[in-house]
């Protein structure tokens, strides 16, 4: 190929007109597809662990059922040392731990890495918080009763801060996604990694506002789910 | 609910709750506040017992030190021959299905409808579900809201949700139920509702009931025995009658005056005194008391009556209050009026 030829058909690349959809269609759903798995896979992983850290942190507090304020103190002091770090800077300082875990510090497997451990301390967060506005009669009563501490974890306590802790998890999923955009870095596919190639390195705007806007969608419908979710559970 | 007679095993009057020395020291950072101190207490299986005081006296600390959702820091403590003080968590969680408890704020799980609150207790005590739905209706019917077992506390006014409450602390047939200021919560047209509703509980199901209030209303109207605590002490205990009638304490002359007219005092007086110009005198009003007939023939003598303030109240089924009357006459005819009425009753000058 001629360095004329090449250098037309990047010129008609470059005019968003000409946009060759042909080429980008597959990348583009194998992108979507990337960010899907990305954020659904951190989602069930740090929305497991985030739960189980969040419901200690909030149990260990002073009077709760499982009072340890050295746990407690501990837990907190994580939380809130990882939580102020960038996640992108965090990716990065990962990548000893990554080594040693997962074995690559590169792909798909790197950035969930990543991502789920700096999802789980803020999922712990927003579990801790919506737990505290459980009314501690409630817990006081289940007690009473002659209820176990994991019965009472189980039964009482998430139960009653269904319906806030489902609007928090919808809150994350946003946070998420924006960690997903950065995939890239890591070698890792995904929307934010298309759109950057593909829109932004070539001056092709049409091919980022179609990335834009497909993660709109897929924002709106998870808040759309969340907020039908929560108001199910709230019933009031 | 043939199922609660069980509840009622062991005679009536044997000792239920008892407390031996039983205190409770609150240790935060270094200030140690005793919020019981040094309690001595019996209540009798098949009573209604309450325990009256101000907040901050440590009635509510003390309710909990009987189901061990505070443990005791002193002295020994049984609910139905079985030992409270020491045990341990594993076992007070045994100790506790066998005991109600109820709440101000009612505290009914929001998420979980009323056949599911009542079911609660049922599930945490391993009963299969053929027989939790069966108890669940039968309570429901108890407290008379089987038509709400598919609603949401949320949906429910105070009264039915202390209602849900009581059916919930019921539901594996204790042989105590505690109230912790169940009716604080509620206007006086409920209150009476759920009074009559622990009555009923009392009476048809024979569980012992403890009551922790700061109403002499709510003593008055159900109680047996009450117990009048102040600073973490019971300062005074006795049949409520009795207390009524006689109390010996500061506190306990203060929750009275609450609930009956007593002899008025200070700038009440002042201001009776000031409307009524005779010679006014507090008269007791007890059981079989003829105050009535001597005031009938005091006219012989010249003297007249006008009753200015008073009250009576019906304790355990006899009569109980003061009247305060103003005396109009010749001074000596008064005089005479007065040690007459002292032969019947207790007589009191009210002094500004």
């Amino acid at each position: 190929m001629s360095l004329a030829t090449t250098s037309i058909l990047a010129a008609r690349s470059l005019s968003a007109a000409g946009t060759d959809w042909t080429r980008l269609r597959p990348k583009l759903s194998d992108a979507v597809v990337d960010t899907l798995i990305m954020v659904a896979s951190t989602m069930v992983i740090a929305g497991i662990a985030g739960l189980i850290i969040g419901t200690l942190l909030y149990t260990t507090r002073q009077g709760n059922i499982l009072q340890n304020r050295a746990l407690n103190g501990v837990l907190n002091f994580v939380v809130n040392f990882i939580r102020p770090i960038p996640f992108i800077i965090m990716a990065v300082a990962l990548g000893p731990l990554m080594l040693n875990t997962i074995n690559t510090t590169i792909g798909i497997e790197a950035a969930i890495f990543a991502m789920v451990f700096t999802a789980t301390f803020a999922v712990a967060r927003i579990v801790e918080q919506n737990l505290v506005s459980i009314d501690p009669g409630v817990i006081e009563a289940a007690r009473a009763m002659g209820a176990s501490k994991t019965k009472i974890m189980f039964s009482v306590m998430l139960p009653e801060a269904l319906g806030p802790l489902i609007l928090g998890y919808t809150f994350l999923v946003i946070g998420v996604v924006d960690m997903s955009a950065m995939a890239g870095y890591l070698g890792a596919g995904g929307l934010g990694d298309f759109a950057l190639q593909e829109g932004y390195r070539r001056f092709n705007w049409e091919v980022t506002a179609v990335a834009v806007l497909i993660i709109i969608v897929m924002v709106q419908f998870v808040q759309l789910l969340g907020n039908v979710l929560a108001r199910k559970m709230l019933r009031r | 609910m043939s199922e609660n007679t069980s509840a009622a095993a062991g005679a009536a009057g044997e000792e239920m709750v008892v407390l031996r020395d039983v205190s409770k020291v609150f240790k935060t950072g270094k200030t140690r506040v005793t919020a019981v101190d040094a309690v001595d207490l019996t209540v009798r299986r098949g009573e209604i017992f309450a325990i009256i005081g101000y907040s901050g006296a440590g009635k509510s600390t003390l309710v909990r030190l009987i189901n061990g959702l505070e443990p005791v820091t002193s002295g020994t403590l049984t609910v139905d021959g079985r030992t409270i003080s020491g045990a341990s968590e594993s076992e007070l969680r045994s100790v506790r299905t066998d005991i109600g408890m109820i709440f101000q704020q009612f505290n009914l799980m929001n998420s979980k409808t009323v056949a599911g609150n009542v079911a609660f207790p049922l599930k945490v005590a391993g009963w299969p579900r053929e027989r939790r739905a069966a108890r669940v209706k039968e309570l429901l019917e108890f407290v008379g809201l089987e038509s709400k077992a598919k609603n949401y506390p949320d949906q429910l006014s105070g009264g039915q949700k202390q209602r849900v409450g009581i059916a919930r602390a019921l539901a594996t047939q204790p042989n105590l139920l505690l109230a912790d200021e169940s009716t604080s919560a509620l206007d006086p047209e409920t209150t009476e509702e759920v009074l009559r509703l622990l009555t009923r509980v009392n009476k048809e199901l024979g569980i012992t009931v403890v009551v922790i209030t700061h109403e002499m209303d709510v003593v008055s109207t159900i109680a047996d025995r009450v117990a009048v605590m102040e600073e973490g002490r019971v300062v005074e205990e006795g049949p409520v009658y009795d207390v009524f009638s006689n109390p010996r304490t500061a506190p306990a002359r203060r929750f009275v005056s609450t609930a009956v007219k007593t002899l008025p005092t200070g700038d009440a007086a002042a201001k009776l005194k000031r409307r009524h110009p005779g010679y006014l005198v507090n008269v007791e009003i007890k059981d079989q008391t003829p105050v009535g007939s001597v005031l009938s023939h005091i006219g012989q003598r010249g003297v007249s009556f006008n009753i200015v303030q008073g009250g009576l109240e019906t304790l355990q089924g006899r009569t109980y209050g003061t009247l305060t009357l103003e005396l109009t006459g010749e001074i000596t005819a008064i005089d005479a009026v007065v040690e007459q009425l002292k032969t019947v009753t207790t007589v009191k000058e009210v002094r500004a």
